[in-house]
């Protein structure tokens, strides 16, 4: 390995280092097996680099080349727009996977939506790490070490902080359909009729808008940091949208229902009867649906006492004391 | 439809001057009686004089659902607001444990006898 290269390495250390320390608690209970996710992050970077290696070797080197042609139809910032959006969609798509296959070899490491966000922003970390350090070698190589200066302070505060949003979202998404069980219940004793259908259609609908959303932003992400723009307007446009973007992750790690651990495996029984409980849990959804908080909240904690392992309740106390805290603030 | 008896009576206690009205239910509040049952009580309350105390005699009332005890959540509210009382008098186990965890009890006294619940009226 060559002096720049190992420079490079350095350099994009900086920014996961700053971010990590940011976003995750080092006495966090998972805290070794997030640097595992880290390390595994680190290796998406070739699948996406796989896949463009391999267009241009096979596909791209045929009369069956598609890439081409359109490039020649579209016009330069459209092409860009194409382009962009289907490297983040990429992107998003692979580190999903890394979370998704993480979970379901150690499900025990997402108890909370927190954990699982964790998850999203550990698996993206690795790969904007490994993307940092392709990128600081090639433009160093191109532009010189001054030229890096610019490129190294706008990807390490923009670039870095966008990738793990962007996966940050889904996870997020990804822990509402994990805990899809208790949610529905939640639903359920808050009055909606809901059947076992409604748990499978409510698993993919969320999975699938937390993909979405990471992927729309990322395509948005992109295209605008490539297109040409009059005064470099959009360089403005990216920096408010991850401003934004940290803004709506910081709420979501922050929130009570956010950071309620769900209860995976065996759990202790209620000392109530079935019948008398279904009787609270009745009345803590109509409560809840006349934003009657505090009472719900005092409910909650006296029911807690007799069913200490009961996710719905722990749903709705916890969304009861955000609504209450975003009473406060209002 | 679920059955409910319940019987309105006035009581007189002796060195009380507030008159006391004594609601005793039997059978159960459910989904299929709750609401036809409240407005009985809310006509009680609503002709009741001021400062009349209300004692609700549980002791055969085996189940309540969630409505009946938003209900009395409520009957409490307007009670208090002649500046009257609600009082609970011998509840079965099972609903004075629902109760409690509801929280009624730190609102309105919960007795064990009748006789209790007159000297808390």
């Amino acid at each position: 390995m060559d002096l720049k290269t190992l420079i490079c390495i350095v350099l994009a250390c900086l920014p996961a280092i700053i971010w990590s320390y940011v976003f995750l608690n080092r006495r966090d209970k998972n805290f070794k097996t997030y640097l595992w996710i880290f390390l595994g992050g680190t290796l998406t970077v070739f699948p996406i680099l796989g896949y463009q290696l391999l267009y241009s070797n096979t596909v791209g080197q045929t009369s069956y080349d598609f890439v081409g042609p359109l490039r020649e139809v579209l016009s330069p910032n459209m092409w860009y727009v194409v382009l962009y959006s289907f490297v983040g969609i990429t992107e998003e798509f692979i580190k999903f996977m890394i979370v998704k296959i993480t979970d379901k070899k150690n499900p025990e490491i997402i108890t909370t939506l927190a954990d699982s966000l964790k998850l999203g922003i550990l698996a993206a970390l690795g790969f904007a790490f490994s993307e940092n350090i392709i990128y600081f070698v090639r433009i160093w190589s191109r532009h010189g070490f001054d030229g890096l200066v610019g490129p190294f302070i706008f990807r390490s505060i923009f670039t870095v902080c966008a990738h793990l949003i962007f996966s940050g979202i889904f996870a997020y998404y990804y822990g509402i359909s994990k805990f899809a069980r208790d949610f529905i219940d939640f639903e359920k004793w808050k009055g909606e009729k809901v059947t076992i259908v409604d748990y499978y259609k409510f698993r993919r609908k969320y999975v699938y808008k937390g993909l979405f959303l990471s992927m729309i932003l990322h395509a948005i992400f992109n295209t605008m940091l490539s297109i040409k723009m009059p005064n470099n307007i959009n360089i403005l446009f990216v920096i408010l949208q991850v401003a934004a973007m940290f803004m709506f992750l910081q709420y979501l790690l922050n929130q009570k229902t956010g950071n309620l651990t769900f209860i995976l495996g065996e759990k202790y029984n209620s000392t109530m009867s079935v019948e008398n409980e279904e009787v609270v849990l009745e009345l803590i959804g109509q409560w809840y649906n006349e934003k009657k908080y505090k009472e719900v909240v005092g409910v909650c904690e006296r029911l807690l006492k007799r069913d200490p392992d009961n996710n719905v309740v722990k749903i709705f106390m916890n969304k009861s004391k955000d609504e209450l805290e975003k009473n406060e603030d209002q | 439809m679920a059955e409910i008896k319940y019987t309105f009576s006035e009581l007189l206690v002796t060195g009380k001057t507030n008159p006391i009205k004594l609601i005793a239910l039997e059978g159960i509040l459910d989904e299929s009686n709750a609401d036809d049952f409240a407005p009985k009580v809310y006509e009680v309350i609503e002709q009741m004089p001021e400062k009349t105390s209300v004692i609700l005699d549980l002791e055969k009332l085996s189940y309540m659902n969630s409505k009946s005890i938003g209900y009395i959540a409520d009957y409490f509210n307007k009670a208090t607001a002649k500046g009257g009382k609600i009082v609970i008098a011998k509840p079965a186990r099972n609903v004075k444990e629902t109760l409690c965890v509801v929280g009624l009890d730190q609102m309105i006294p919960f007795t064990q006898t009748l006789e209790e619940a007159k000297l808390q009226a």
